[in-house]
């Protein structure tokens, strides 16, 4: 288990390395569509952009590490329950560093924006349970049947992307109801029931999932 | 501290992969897995390191199953022909990062050795697995399966693509390791001739069975090939288990499988010659006429 331990939580590292890349892509795009310069505002809108990232790595993440590195631990002799065990410890690893990071920017750079974002990381968590959950899926679903998961996975992030997208685009050009503001804005603040159930109910199918498949798993690399 | 498989059978779509397969492996041997393709090679040396599950059977080491078993696991190595195509995303990985995670995983890896093979074969680590040749391929494998230092250690071809240089090395470096450890290695291959003085047992799989499992001197010692007048190749091989037979006019030729006690009629005016490994099995698993 210790040997396990070691590479998921190098492997998070990693990963993280790799999120940290694309908060600052994201970052230094949205310093250029700015029109004057607040620092601290701007170093507290900065963990948003690192939960964007970890959306989307997660998913992306996910779905590499099912189809390489679980069957690759198999074939070096790991247990398939320890590398059950060892990939939830990571994407767990993933959500708690992303969080602690926004929380720890968030502290360092006190305001409005930075006390709504500490009050809206149990949401937050709860959004990237969510999203790793269905990463794995279709990680799990990419690597038994190839073109699906493929189909699944463009379809998902392309949608995702997509809505993220149009959701600026609308936001920016003040589409936004003061009722609709102040409803996502309550769901920041005051994480939702079925949003907390939601997520438990996707790690809950995800593992399910992944472990009656990983049972079965052969090694094909 | 023998590996045991019992009754091990592996279904595909239907079809049965492998059938009935029983084996000991025992410490301290060489053993060299021979059949021909689709025979169920690598579908058995998976099933016997649980990296496949077997659709039926029991595999244990030392009494203790392997399946899910850690402690079983960690003295077992298949180092597995690697496919740079893979869509697993393999390709893309460099051969220091897969050296690095073999060596985190296997408990008694041996830095100093892969430093040396590395060097030996002189390989660039640095390279990724997708731009490495066949060769190179087969080089990473071995360096995983003599690193690893696990008492039973299965290798899939371990030369495949490798050139007659290369190959003479890993003969030399697997009869080094084998005589200073005592480990026990299985290896699967095709080029019966050049390995066929390491194998102290040999195991033929055909069509998903184990035709023979045994001592490499006692297996060709039993066969033999027979040569002369067809007339008098009948007589003197008569009542015999005849495989392998070879006409030419009026010559023929048959390899002969001897059991105890049995004898080839030599007051025939016939020439007895022995056979080599691979012309043994060839005979045992050709599609020729026998008797």
């Amino acid at each position: 288990m210790k040997r396990n331990l070691r590479f998921w939580t190098r492997y998070t590292f990693e990963t993280m390395g790799v999120e940290l890349g694309a908060t600052a892509l994201l970052a230094v795009l949205a310093l250029f569509g700015a029109d004057g310069l607040d620092w601290s505002f701007f170093a507290s809108t900065v963990p948003l952009f690192l939960c964007i990232s970890a959306m989307f790595g997660i998913v992306m993440i996910n779905s590499g590490s099912q189809s390489l590195y679980v069957p690759l631990l198999i074939s070096l002799g790991e247990t398939r329950r320890n590398v059950f065990w060892g990939f939830h410890y990571f994407r767990a690893l993933v959500i708690a560093v992303t969080l602690a990071l926004c929380a720890l920017i968030w502290l360092a750079a006190p305001g409005e924006v930075s006390t709504a974002g500490l009050r809206s990381l149990p949401t937050l968590l709860c959004v990237l349970a969510a999203v790793s959950a269905l990463g794995s899926i279709m990680g799990t679903i990419f690597t038994r049947w190839r073109w699906a998961g493929m189909i699944l996975i463009i379809i998902i992030c392309g949608g995702g992307g997509g809505m993220l997208g149009a959701t600026g685009a609308i936001a920016a050009n003040g589409g936004f109801s003061q009722a609709d503001t102040l409803m996502l804005v309550s769901y920041l603040m005051k994480t939702p029931w079925w949003l907390a159930a939601a997520a438990l109910a996707a790690v809950a199918l995800d593992a399910a999932f992944q472990w009656v498949l990983l049972r079965k798993q052969e090694v094909r690399l | 501290m023998s590996l045991i498989c019992k009754d091990i059978v592996k279904t595909y779509s239907g079809k049965d992969v492998l059938q009935d397969v029983s084996l000991e492996l025992q410490p301290g041997k060489i053993y060299g897995l021979i059949g021909r393709n689709g025979a169920g090679k690598t579908t058995l040396l998976s099933i016997l390191t649980a990296q496949n599950p077997a659709t039926r059977g029991e595999i244990s080491l030392d009494g203790q199953g392997v399946w899910e078993n850690r402690r079983s696991l960690e003295k077992l190595c298949f180092s597995r022909e690697l496919n740079a195509n893979a869509e697993s995303g393999l390709a893309s990985m460099k051969a220091k990062e897969y050296l690095r995670i073999a060596a985190t995983y296997y408990e008694s890896w041996d830095r100093d050795m892969e430093a040396r093979l590395v060097s030996l074969f002189e390989l660039n680590v640095k390279k990724k697995l997708g731009k490495m040749s066949k060769g190179m391929l087969s080089m990473i494998t071995i360096i995983v399966a003599l690193c690893s230092k696990a008492p039973y250690t299965f290798l899939d071809e371990p030369v495949a693509g490798l050139d007659v240089v290369a190959r003479e090395q890993f003969y030399k470096l697997l009869l080094e390791e084998y005589t200073e450890s005592g480990r026990t290695f299985v290896v699967s291959t095709h080029i019966i001739e050049e390995a066929a003085d390491l194998l102290e047992e040999v195991i033929i799989l055909h069509q998903g069975k184990v035709l023979l499992s045994g001592e490499t001197q006692s297996f060709v010692d039993s066969a033999c090939h027979v040569s002369g007048k067809a007339e008098e190749v009948d007589a003197a091989v008569a009542g015999l288990e005849v495989r392998h037979v070879e006409t030419m006019g009026r010559s023929k030729g048959v390899t002969v499988f001897l059991e105890p006690g049995q004898k080839i009629d030599e007051s025939r005016d016939v020439s007895v010659q022995p056979v080599s490994l691979q012309r043994a099995f060839v005979a045992l698993c050709g599609e020729e006429e026998h008797k």
